[in-house]
Formats: structure tokens, sequence, C-alpha cells
């Protein structure tokens, strides 16, 4: 008996050590071991930040002991939520503010996302290449330059600035709810956000199998009746997939209704979010982040589910070339004229206004003669904008130029590189729940604001807390900040990298006993670089433009341009702020321009 | 010659209750070129993996010549590097972004082999895969079937006691299979490494192999020489991958007819006599011959007709319906057999197979 107890229970422990074992081993292996790396990450950057938020929010802060008595700070309580979201002005106004700016914008993007794609993918229109770039021109740029090159054609005397384009020249002064407010917050974010629409549905008209519409023309439907039954039919959940997630992108925007609506106090969500965290109402702020995060989860958990899957379908067998393309005839270099005035109108000429006023020296004066490079080479004037210097001339502004290129390129290469590891670890466990785990916990940051994802990290580590170092102040934390966000770019780009490479290529390494690090530096590396650098580009390029994620992180000690911009804007020192607007355009341009060069060089060469 | 074997005991490989393999052993003599065989799904790639220590299987034993490389339960697991041997893979897996010499002297240098040694080591393999000269050059620029000679030469230079082999011919043309099938068999002949092939192609395996292992569902069918697997398959299943055009299988009842035992398919418009097996008067059985050892001869008074005639340049191939299955017979070109001619169907006794219709299985025959 005794012994037969005795041998029963050894073999249990031999048993559970076999078991241990092959854990270990499991975990040893080479995606055991990234995977286990890179799960660390994302908890860090992005799965604790989102706790933390959820807690604070439900937490007692310093500020409320008063109003709480016998209460402790940690003290779980519902103070903030019910403060927040039974409130009329703190909460509904600016959700229904949201949604009125999300949803008309929405519809103005599909407009003109909807009639240019169609023009450029499905017409013999002249000038398609011009009105192409055109089209994704916008998307290239800051997201709130409209929004000052807005201002710059409307405002006047009579909303409390200074003189405008349009009043200047005809004298006319707007009213005042065509300067701010709702109206040009929707126009100026749909200016923005339509390429993003005509971008995807353009490619899936591409993408139609030409052979189903000439189906239907050998049985004898017409050009309208091919459109409406076969074409759109086809292309209609990526149109409605676009939509819903151009929707969920103005949800989130902050810098246009933070310029465009704070004078006229409409308030967002995500103004909302700034005020409260400029107040230090931090709790709060969180509560109306919660609220703003689960909008855009549920929008674009909703597309993933009822459009995602039939999605697919847009792009089965597509040919690339289309014969099929409804023609002008002799109308089609006037319709391509017309096509590019509208929108050379629309896009061009605010931004070339926007540059023509950072030459005028005194605000307002849109005479010739006022016209001086003060604002860009001159020395300081004590009698104009507190005495700063021309922004070539001003060393703050070149280290904060500098500044802005070192958080996006070190932003980007850890991007780069860490998408790698994604890509690896998801298509190495492709199947199993740890790849879908971090193929998830990877595109969590697409729902976060930007302006709500500062708001936490300010707050994390604005005050030391246990196990985090203190980074307020540092650059670190902006590289922090701009990687954790930009987390799902790479995760795309690497996974995409990964699936190119496949298995055996390791695998073949690993049976002539190359190890993990070996086969990364040798196989993997090498074969991913395109994909990885693809993903670093698409950082820098972002990140140069970000505003709304670095605006509560800045100290004056590591400014970036963006938000020097606004600052000048703020105190009033309009041309300055132009002019400094001017120069990160054309910084984003020849950036995205050259990663645009870039990738036809590589394609190129790919083909070859 | 190699003297290393390997032993398959009673590995078994799921993934919750997904079963890849099934218990499955299979002894693999030194020096053999066995091929696993059958169609996709069946567990041979699993199996190949699991020898090659890029799978772990969930129970039973593997074993390299004396070593133990899987056992115990996972306690024992030599990892893929330490077991010595060559994978060479159905895309080639060649690194792109190295050249043929780099691609083979890859596993050289993680050898620790001096750079003399390597590039004579390299220079003699490209040599016995016939690529001398090309060296130099990036796998893209090279056909299909010179990638797999170089992704063949890479794995010989490593000087591995055991060559595995998965689908390697099958991204090839038709005409480059042949010819590289050749040369498989002549490499494997001046090597003598012990080979495991796997493949889904019969014709592949019976050309190459020394020994066959037929699998289906996770399970081995059918073990042994190709001659013997392909004239006596052991189930129903082997009958039929093997050969092209397929086996004929008749269903038919065991009769006596003239003091002998005859089977008689169930409208019996036909027979054969099935003296020589172990069955009795009633016995359900399924009659499998080969198209090559069907006889046809015209007869007007055969209830038999040819159906088609289909000519494939060296044979006809003759359809008859017997009892609503379809029966190919191979005849020769100048047979001069037209449809609807009434013939006779009769098989010589050595080349009769009957299987069991429950059991799926062969009846072994008395003598």
């Amino acid at each position: 008996m005794i012994t037969d107890a005795v041998s029963t229970s050894t073999h249990r422990q031999v048993k559970f050590s076999w078991k241990v074992k092959r854990l270990l081993r499991r975990l040893r292996s080479a995606e055991g071991l990234v995977a286990l790396f890179v799960v660390v990450v994302l908890v860090y950057f992005i799965v604790l930040p989102l706790v933390f938020i959820v807690y604070e929010s439900l937490s007692v802060a310093v500020d409320d002991l008063r109003q709480i008595p016998g209460a402790k700070v940690g003290d779980l309580t519902l103070r903030h939520w019910i403060r927040t979201f039974t409130s009329w002005t703190r909460f509904f106004k600016p959700l229904l503010n949201t949604f009125l700016v999300g949803g008309g914008a929405t519809l103005i993007i599909t407009g003109m996302g909807l009639s240019l794609s169609w023009l450029v993918a499905l017409t013999d229109v002249r000038f398609k290449r011009l009105i192409g770039v055109l089209c994704v021109l916008p998307y290239m740029m800051p997201s709130w330059a409209f929004a000052m090159a807005w201002t710059e054609v409307f405002q006047h005397q009579g909303v409390g600035r200074s003189t405008g384009f349009l009043a200047y020249y005809t004298g006319i002064e707007a009213p005042g709810w065509l300067v701010f407010g709702p109206l040009p917050i929707i126009i100026v974010s749909a200016l923005h956000y339509f390429p993003f629409l005509y971008i995807m549905v353009k490619a899936s008209l591409e993408n139609i199998d030409s052979q189903l519409e000439e189906s239907a023309e050998l049985l004898g439907a017409s050009r309208f009746l091919i459109l409406k039954k076969i074409t759109m039919p086809i292309v209609a959940p990526a149109i409605l997939s676009a939509a819903v997630l151009a929707f969920s992108r103005v949800l989130g925007t902050f810098a246009t209704p933070a310029l465009l609506g704070t004078p006229a106090r409409f308030t967002v969500l995500s103004t909302q979010i700034y005020s409260m965290t400029r107040f230090g109402r931090m709790s709060e702020a969180f509560s109306i982040a919660l609220a703003l995060i689960a909008f855009s989860a549920t929008v674009i958990y909703v597309n993933n589910r009822l459009i995602g899957t039939r999605k697919s379908f847009a792009t089965i067998g597509g040919k690339g070339t289309k014969q099929n393309l409804f023609r002008f005839g002799k109308a089609r270099t006037v319709v391509g004229l017309g096509v590019v005035a509208v929108l050379s109108l629309l896009i061009v000429v605010p931004l070339l206004l926007l540059a023509y006023s950072s030459l005028m020296r005194n605000v307002g004066d849109w005479t010739f003669s006022n016209m001086s490079l003060h604002w860009w080479i001159g020395a300081g004037d004590p009698s104009l904008a507190e005495g700063e210097s021309g922004i070539l001339v001003n060393p703050a502004i070149w280290r904060g130029a500098f500044n802005t290129i070192r958080v996006a390129l070190v932003a980007g290469i850890l991007c780069g590189l860490f998408g790698l590891l994604i890509g690896y670890s998801v298509v190495r466990l492709r199947g199993t729940k740890v790849a879908y785990l971090i193929d998830s916990i990877g595109s969590v940051p697409i729902v976060v604001p930007s302006i709500a994802f500062g708001a936490v990290y300010l707050s994390l580590y604005a005050v030391p807390r246990p196990y985090l170092p203190m980074l307020y102040g540092t650059f670190l934390l902006l590289v922090f900040a701009a990687f954790a966000k930009r987390i799902p770019y790479t995760t795309r780009t690497g996974v995409s990298a990964m699936h190119q490479i496949g298995v055996e290529l390791e695998e073949a390494a690993t049976l002539m006993g190359a190890g993990l690090l070996l086969r990364f530096r040798k196989i993997i590396y090498p074969l991913a670089r395109p994909g990885a650098i693809a993903g670093i580009l698409l950082v820098v390029t972002t990140t140069v433009r970000e505003l709304s994620l670095f605006i509560l992180l800045m100290t004056p000690g590591n400014r970036v341009l963006t938000v020097q911009s606004l600052t000048y804007s703020e105190i009033g020192a309009q041309q300055l702020s132009n002019a400094l607007m001017t120069f990160i355009i054309v910084l984003s341009l020849v950036l995205a321009g050259s990663v645009k060069a870039l990738e036809i060089k590589n394609k190129r060469k790919g083909n070859a | 010659m190699s003297t290393i074997g390997i032993s398959i005991k009673g590995i078994t490989k799921h993934w919750g209750d997904v079963y890849a393999l099934r218990n499955v052993s299979l002894e693999i003599e030194p020096g053999s070129f066995t091929t696993l065989l059958g169609p996709s799904g069946c567990g041979k790639t699993t199996l190949l993996r699991s020898l090659a220590g890029l799978e772990e299987p969930s129970t039973g034993e593997l074993w390299i010549g004396e070593r133990m490389v899987f056992g115990n339960g996972g306690a024992v697991f030599v990892p893929p590097k330490k077991r010595n041997l060559g994978l060479v893979f159905q895309s080639y897996a060649l690194w792109p972004h190295m050249t043929v010499q780099e691609n083979i002297a890859f596993g050289l240098k993680l050898q620790q082999i001096g750079t003399a040694d390597i590039g004579r080591i390299v220079e003699e393999n490209l040599a016995t895969v016939g690529l001398t000269g090309y060296g130099h050059r990036y796998p893209s620029e090279l056909s299909g079937g010179q990638q797999q000679r170089v992704s063949l030469a890479r794995m010989l230079a490593v000087n591995p006691e055991v060559l595995l082999m998965d689908e390697p011919l099958s991204n090839l043309d038709a005409k480059l299979r042949v010819s590289l099938r050749a040369e498989l068999k002549r490499i494997h002949k001046t090597t003598g490494l012990t080979v495991v092939y796997v493949t889904h192609d019969q014709i592949e395996a019976m050309s190459l192999s020394t020994h066959i292992a037929v699998m289906k569902e996770g399970q081995i069918h059918d073990f042994g020489e190709p001659d013997r697997v392909y004239q006596e398959p052991s189930t129903v299943f082997v009958a039929d991958f093997m050969g092209n055009p397929q086996i004929n299988l008749v269903p038919a009842t065991v009769v006596e007819q003239n003091g002998g035992l005859v089977a008689q398919s169930r409208d019996k418009d036909w027979d054969v006599p099935v003296a020589g097996f172990d069955v009795a008067v009633g016995d359900s059985v399924i009659v499998g011959f080969r198209p090559e050892d069907t006889v046809v001869e015209l007869s007007d008074t055969s209830p038999l007709k040819i159906d088609t005639v289909q000519k494939t340049g060296p044979d006809l191939l003759l359809t008859v319906l017997i009892d609503d299955e379809v029966v190919i017979a191979r005849t020769d070109k100048n047979s001069g057999f037209a449809m609807d001619q009434n013939v006779t169907i009769t098989i010589p006794p050595e080349s009769i197979n009957l299987f069991d219709p429950e059991s799926e299985r062969t009846i072994s025959s008395s003598d």
C-alpha cells in the first residue's frame, strides 16, 4: 500500500516535471521568447495606461477630499462618472456636438471621396494624375492647416480678430457662424479626411474584375445599370467601411475644433478633455476620454463585424487595367479642368493664402507694400509679437525642429523594429490565442484619440509613481507616447512583411544550428528590412505633423514645431504661427513626397 | 552506406481534438529510401517534421540510430540542430538575399569549418548536384529545378546522417520532375544516406523508394517494398491510391460454381475464380485487379460490352461496365477493340486481390 502511494506520487511528480519542461521549451522557442517580449511591451505601453485611466476615473483624487468627507486618496468612487455623465454642459452637449461634427463631415467626405474616386478610377477624364495628387495632398499635411487657412480667409474685426482676406478685399464681413463653430469645423475636417475615403474606394473600384462588368455588358446592360447593379454592390461594403472609419477619425480630432470651435464656445469631447486636463481635473477628463474611446471602439468593432468580412469580395480577381471606362468624350478636358480648378480652390489656394499671410508685416494688411520677410528672417522688433524674431533666425525654433525630427526618428525606428517582432510573433503563432491577443492589443491605440492618449501619458509620468520613471518634461516621454500611439501602423507593416517570409526559410537555418539571434540577424532582418523601413517612414511622416498627442506633454524645454505654431497663435502672433505652419507643411510634403518616391523606386526594383 | 536507421514508436500528435498522427509506428532501415505516401492531410508532413524536431509529438518515441530524440512524454527532446539531419523543403527555402555559395556555406560556418574547407565543400556539393559554376548567382536567377538542387546541396554539405525531403519535386513541371527523380536516385546511391521522403505522387514513390509507407488520416495503412505494396495492397485505400489508371474494384459475392469457389458480381454477369483465398460461400468481397492485368477477349455470347475506348498513345484504355462499376482495361494500341463489342473479362489468379467490404482489409490467400 505505502510503496504504491509513494510510487504514484513520484510518478505524478515526474509527469508534472515533464509538463514544466515542455512549457519551458515552448517558452524558450523563438516564437515564445519573442511573443513574451512583445506582450510585455504592449502591456506596459498600452494596457497599463488604459487600466490606469479607468482606475483614475473611479478613484478619489486629492481635489475631491474636501467634497467627500472621510475619504482617502485612491478610494473607489463613482463621483467623477456621475458628475460627468449626468451633466449637460460637461458631457452631453459636447457629445452632441461631436456627433454633429462627425456626421456632417462624414457626409461631405463620402460625397467628395465617392465622386472623385469614381472620376479617377472609372472615367476617361483628363488630368487624372493631377487630380489624384490633389486628392491625397490634404492627408499629408497637419490636420489643422486648413483651419488656420480658414481663419485667414474669413476672420474680421467683427469677431474680434484681425482683418481676413475676404473682408479686406470685398469688405464683406462673414457672419459669425461661418467664421467659427460647427460649420467651419465640418468643412475643414472633411477637407482633411476625404482623401482617406478616396484612397480606399478608388482602390476597390480599380480592383473589380472588369470581366464582371463586361459580362453584364454582353448581356445587354446599360452603363448606368452596370454601375447600379454590379459595380456599386461590389464596392458598397468598402465605401461603407471607409465612411465609418472616417467618422471615427473625425470623432477624435482635436486641433481643428480647438481652433475653430473654442472662439465660438463650441466644445466637442476632444476639446473638453483638453480643457479639463488643463484645469487639472484629470479624473473627469479621463471619464470623458473613456466615453470617447468607447464610441470609437464601438464604431470600429461594428465595422469589422458587419462589413469587414464582406469587404473581401471587393478585391477578388483584380486585373489592374480597366478598358471599360466611362467616356466624357469631347468634354473630358473641360471636366478635368473644372475638377482641378475646384480642388485647387479648396486645397491649394487656402494654403497659398496661409503662406502669403506669413509675409504680412502688419497683421490684417493684405497690400503688397506690407509684404516682408520679417516673420521668417527678421530680427525681433519689440513693437511686433512681443519681439519674437523670424522663425528661421530663432534658435528656439531650430531647437524645436531638431526636437521634432528627433522624436519622429527615434519613435519611428523603435516602432519599425518592434513592428517586426509583432509581425514575427503574430505570423509564426498564427491561429493561437497569443497571436490574436497581440494583434488585438496592437490595434487598440487606433481607438484611443490622440488627445486622450496624451492626457494619459501626462498623468502617468507627471508625478513619481512606483515602478515608473518620472518623465515629465523629458524627450523620452514624447518618444514613449509617439511609439505607443503608432504601434498599430507598424503592426500592419510588420505583419505583412513577415507574411512574405516563409517559415521554411527560418526552419532551414534552425536545422543547421542557427540560434534565434543569428536567425534574426542573418535571415529575418535582411528579408524584412523593406517592411521595417516602410513602417519607420510611416511613423516619421505622421509624427512630424502630430499635435494633439504632444500638446499636453509639452514643457518649454522640449517643444515640437506643431505645438509652437499653436502657441504663437494663442499669444496672437498669427503671422509667426502661419509662417511656422507653412514650414511644417513644406516639411511634411517633402517627407511624404520622398517616401512616395522611395516606394516607387523599390517597386521598380522589385519588378526587375 | 549510412548505418543510421529510424524507429518511430507509437507517435501520436494532436491539437485538442484534431489528430494529425494516431499511434504511428515504423522501422526505417539504414540506407533505405523510405517514402511516406498519402493524400494531403494524411499526416505525412507532420511525421516528417516531427522527425526533424520542427514539431513536437504529443506522445510516443522517436529514435534516430541509437539515440532517443523524443520520448518519455516529452522529457526527452533533442532540438533540431542536434539531430544531425537535413531537410529539403517543397518551397526550396533558399535564402533569397544570399548567393548560392552563401546559402550552402551558411551551415558550414555554423559548424565552424575553416574558410578554405568551406570553399572546397561548397564546390564538391555543387558538383554533386550538377551546378558547378553557379555559386555566385542569387536564387532568383535560377530555374525551379536548379533551386531545388541548391537546396539539396545545402543540406548535403553539412554531412547529415539522415536526409528528409518534403515533396521536393511537386513545385516543378512534369519534365523536370522526371529528370530530377533520376538525379535523386543517383545521389541516394552514391551517398548511401538514409532518406525519408514525403510525397502524394504515387509514381514518384514507386520509382524512387526502397520502401513505401502509405498513410491516411494519421495512420499507416501499408508499409513495404514498392512492388509488394502495388501488387498486394493491404487495404482498399492503398489499392485505390496506388496506380494510374486506378485499380478496378468490383463488389461481388462468393458462390460455388462447377465445384470451385468464384466471386460473382451482383448482377451475375461476371465472375472470377477465388479458389486460393480464405473465403466461404456467401461471403461478400471486393475484387480488386489492375487495368494492366485485365485480359479482354471478344465473345459474342458475353453479356459485357465495351463502353468507351480511349487512346493514350502506347495503349488503348477500354471501359466496361460490370454491375454499374466502371472497369478499366489496358490493352495494346494495336488490339483493335471498338465500342459496343461484346467481350469477356478474365484475370490471372496471381493478379487478383480480395478485400473484406467491412474492414476494407485484404483477404489473405490460403496458399
